[in-house]
């Protein structure tokens, strides 16, 4: 009874999924074809200017471009189905080839961003409950405030004026010194700049979610029963109030994963960062069609998917939530 | 004589945006060893700003604009969180109005007890915490403890979750017990049997019970002594038959009248409690 129903609520949340990337693909596709700019340029670059009508007509036909954009996507989504997502315009190669070359670099990138963020968030919000109203924590929040309003590219640059040219001790772009790919501590001195701007760009807003859902735990009734019960702040702030904040922080990280990969995207470009990011924004500045579908579908699926997962934990990880879905009584009558 | 607990003059304050507001004006009394004493008035009189000026539970608003708290004859009014954690451990308890709240909902009642013995004893063993946990359910009128002990606050009826709130309270071996309204949330028997199990405890342990209400029913059940709170002065105190019999101010006979008249005066309930999981879960 509560398998099958679980079976039913996962199948649901699939289909959605579904239905939204193909929705999302069309869109995408549509969209990226009103936009001005031609396509034959990124493929056969400047020669593009000296072709004769005829030659262009047939450049045309040669991608497919020549046909109606429904007739173009159905042929695009046939191939797509099997797996084939065309070849880049500009590298002349398979789009995933070209895509796996990069997603590492983006993947580490965000990774130890979202990371650092996850662990980071908790423990300033913890330290201004701690403190709340007084003036660690108002500072806290003043810098935050001020901090969070910064521009990324901005502080990108700033960051690499001040670290890369006057103080030369990081580099100021690439993801690795020319010619030395493996060179594991080279790389990570080269990430230490661009995660600085990304965790300081997306923490303070995670940082204010547990510290305002914190302090409103601290106000109910069971903080006021462990303290009679002669239990220490410490104890009452991470045993009692974390655990219950706990839940709703899961589920905004979760959709924060899209938010902070997006934040990646806009500092690997000023940064060079040969990622997923510097890719999306070359494919879009070139028409390379090909490329942009798979890029805008990939961010797109990480999206739907963190707002999926999202909506999961807020639904199963609360005991309350759960004992209101019949599966409660089922598990007690278990116990005894 | 003096007793356990010793309140001189009390005023107690609010800052509100409105400025300055006075909740209690020049509270005394005391109460003695194993003595049940009850704080009568309707909501908002300061009966339970009252419990919670002495278990310093305030807001960080409120502040105590004179008098003094005297518990054992050591002044414990200038104490701070720190120097009250020790008193909440082992002189100290509490329980509340609303027992469902008052529960940590995401923490089994069997480890929301646990913390309170394992407060005031760091050093036990874990089966010496969980036998002394068992006990204090028992004495809690929890008949099957090993069962409930998993259960989780929104699986418990609110008899249940109060029974569990007061074996928690009972953890540090009270000298004197604040029941702030424990009857109010629950049903006429099971606010029988609380006030019923509230008694027993005094007896057995000689804990002085400072039991506040507005229920004048529940009052006559339980208290030695009756303390008539209005506007956060104390109008009248008196033994119970004193005040229930002649009362003296005008108040306290509003508040006698304000029980509903019942033909029989006695409630009988069952005896026992319901298995786990019966109906909607507990």
């Amino acid at each position: 009874m509560v398998y099958k129903n679980s079976c039913l609520y996962y199948g649901k949340k699939f289909i959605n999924f579904i239905l939204s990337v193909f929705v999302l693909s069309a869109a995408i596709f549509y969209i990226a074809r009103l936009a001005p700019g031609d396509p034959l340029l990124s493929y056969y670059g400047s020669r593009v200017e000296k072709m004769s009508p005829e030659e262009r007509e047939q450049a045309e036909r040669k991608l497919g471009l020549d046909k109606p954009v429904y007739i173009q996507y159905i042929s695009w989504l046939e191939n797509a189905v099997q797996g084939n997502f065309g070849i880049s315009y500009k590298y002349k190669t398979d789009v995933l080839k070209v895509i796996s070359r990069r997603l590492p670099n983006t993947l580490f990138l965000g990774g130890t961003s979202f990371l650092l963020v996850f662990l980071i968030a908790p423990v300033i919000g913890v330290l201004c409950v701690w403190h709340e109203g007084k003036w660690p924590d108002r500072l806290v929040c003043k810098t935050g405030t001020i901090i969070s309003c910064i521009p990324e590219f901005w502080m990108s640059l700033v960051l690499i004026l001040v670290f890369a040219v006057k103080l030369k001790w990081l580099p100021s772009s690439g993801a690795y010194y020319i010619g030395r790919e493996d060179d594991i501590p080279g790389r990570i001195l080269h990430l230490i700049l661009p995660i600085t701007v990304v965790v300081t760009g997306h923490l303070w807003y995670y940082a204010y979610m547990v510290r305002n859902k914190l302090a409103e735990e601290t106000r109910t009734m069971y903080v006021l029963f462990a303290k009679s019960k002669g239990l220490s702040k410490k104890d009452i702030i991470l045993r009692h109030c974390l655990r219950n904040a706990m839940p709703s922080y899961l589920s905004i990280m979760a959709i924060s994963v899209p938010h902070i990969m997006g934040g990646t995207y806009i500092v690997e470009t000023v940064f060079s960062y040969p990622g997923i990011g510097t890719l999306s924004y070359e494919s879009a500045r070139y028409k390379d069609y090909n490329l942009l579908m798979v890029l805008c579908i990939l961010s797109g699926i990480l999206v739907i998917l963190c707002n999926t997962i999202a909506q999961v934990i807020n639904e199963q990880i609360d005991p309350r939530v759960k004992g209101n879905k019949a599966g409660r009584a089922v598990e007690v009558d278990g116990i005894g | 004589m003096s007793g356990i607990l010793e309140v001189k003059n009390l005023s107690v304050s609010f800052n509100t945006p409105d400025g300055e507001l006075q909740i209690l004006r020049d509270v005394s009394f005391s109460i003695n060893k194993g003595e049940v004493l009850a704080i009568a008035g309707e909501s908002g009189s300061g009966k339970s700003v009252l419990c919670k000026t002495v278990m310093k539970l305030l807001p960080e608003s409120a502040s105590i604009k004179s008098g003094r708290i005297l518990i054992d004859g050591v002044d414990i009014t200038g104490y701070s969180q720190k120097d009250m954690d020790k008193l909440r451990r082992n002189v100290l308890s509490m329980i509340f109005q609303d027992p469902v709240a008052a529960l940590n909902p995401s923490i089994s009642i069997g480890k929301q007890i646990t913390e309170a013995v394992r407060v005031r004893n760091p050093d036990m063993k874990r089966d010496a915490v969980y036998n002394q946990v068992i006990k204090l359910m028992k004495l809690a009128g929890i008949t099957e403890p090993e069962r409930w002990y998993k259960l989780y606050p929104h699986n418990l009826s609110g008899g249940m979750c109060q029974r569990s709130v007061i074996a928690a309270a009972l953890a540090s071996n009270p000298k004197i017990l604040f029941a702030d309204e424990p009857t109010t949330s629950l049903d006429v028997i099971t606010q029988v049997q609380i006030l019923d199990l509230l008694g027993d405890i005094q007896k057995k342990f000689l804990t002085a019970i400072v039991f506040v209400s507005h229920d004048m029913g529940a009052v006559a059940r339980i208290a030695d002594r009756v303390l008539v709170m209005y506007a956060g002065q104390i109008v009248e105190t008196g033994k119970v038959e004193d005040i229930f019999y002649a009362p003296e101010h005008p108040y306290t006979l509003k508040l006698i009248q304000s029980v509903p008249y019942f033909k029989y005066s006695s409630i009988h309930c069952a005896s026992g409690t319901y298995p786990p999981g019966g109906g909607s879960g507990g």
